[in-house]
């Protein structure tokens, strides 16, 4: 009974016009969509050497049928957000040499989506390696995964930025890890 | 404003359904299945390639470590492959009330390297479609 009281409590409160629509509004902005990021640091960035990177063409190894040019488009997003984080400058020679790999691409249905959230989700999965050269050494790793599995129309369009939600994300780990923070969160 | 004090208990059970609507989200981790197991042997040469072949080969590996084994004093590194996925959830209903049945491809694929060169594999699969030639 007691819990019966606190829930219809809530309730009434929640029966405001204005605050209704900001319950809703807020659920809305703090949802939408879920990235999850790995990072695996093997070794930290050399000090003050290494500034530059070169980024090789991103392999796509999702086996996606459907018509898309998956490698084209996430080199091209991949690219753009390093140039624009300014973390890196990207040349042809450079030691640091960047892999990346699409893991899962799922294009998804925003219908979908809004007849039943869960159904239709737009994902993208990607990995990225720091190598040294010539050595090959393997400096850190970054994965990330994003996904838009509920929302209403307004998510259409939802697999054309889904990289660079994915890429976002590495450039973040890029950049901390650079930065010489660990994934506990300490230099 | 009556209405709405009208409705009582609407107000939350509008905002629960609106909210399910325009928010909720999900994501899973895997590498996806393996497609490129087959060219392991064919592209891959123990001695001779390098981390970065095999990454070109089977992409990103999901961990790596070492190992030493018995009667081989020789440390290698370890890249680690794994899919493991739910690929299909079924009930039972007619027959047994609660039974869901869980169909889930595993794959682990392990990776050695001897002083950063390939050095052999070893990886295992319930997958029917994934095949080691």
């Amino acid at each position: 009974m007691e819990l019966r009281r606190k829930t219809m409590g809530v309730a009434n409160q929640i029966t405001e016009p204005r605050l209704l629509l900001l319950a809703v509004l807020s659920v809305g902005l703090l949802a939408g969509c879920v990235t999850q990021s790995i990072t695996q640091t093997q070794e930290p960035l050399p000090a003050g050497e290494h500034r530059a990177v070169r980024i090789e063409p991103c392999e796509d190894r999702t086996g996606f049928q459907g018509g898309r040019d998956l490698r084209g488009e996430a080199t091209r997003t991949f690219i753009e957000k390093v140039k624009a984080a300014k973390l890196f400058e990207v040349t042809a020679d450079a030691p640091l040499v960047l892999t990346c790999d699409i893991e899962r691409f799922a294009e998804g249905s925003a219908l979908k989506r809004w007849v039943l959230p869960g159904w239709g989700p737009t994902q993208a999965g990607v990995s990225v390696m720091v190598w040294k050269k010539p050595e090959e050494t393997v400096l850190a790793t970054f994965r990330s995964q994003s996904s838009v599995s509920g929302g209403g129309l307004y998510t259409i369009g939802a697999d054309q930025y889904i990289f660079g939600v994915a890429f976002d994300d590495i450039v973040r780990q890029l950049r901390e890890w650079a930065q010489g923070i660990t994934p506990e969160g300490k230099p | 404003m009556n209405a709405w004090r009208a409705c009582g208990g609407c107000g939350l059970v509008v905002t629960i359904l609106v909210g399910s609507l325009v928010a909720g989200c999900a994501s899973q981790m895997t590498t996806g299945a393996f497609t490129q197991t087959r060219r392991i042997e064919s592209d891959l040469k123990q001695g001779v390639s390098t981390k970065m072949d095999v990454q070109r080969v089977l992409g990103t590996p999901t961990g790596s470590g070492g190992a030493v084994f018995p009667l081989d004093s020789r440390p290698r590194e370890v890249w680690y492959y794994d899919d493991i996925e739910v690929t299909n959830l079924s009930s039972e209903a007619e027959s047994e009330a609660g039974l869901y049945r869980v169909k889930v491809r595993q794959q682990i694929l392990l990776v050695f390297f001897e002083k950063g060169v390939f050095d052999g594999f070893m990886w295992w699969s319930n997958a029917g479609e994934a095949k080691g030639e």
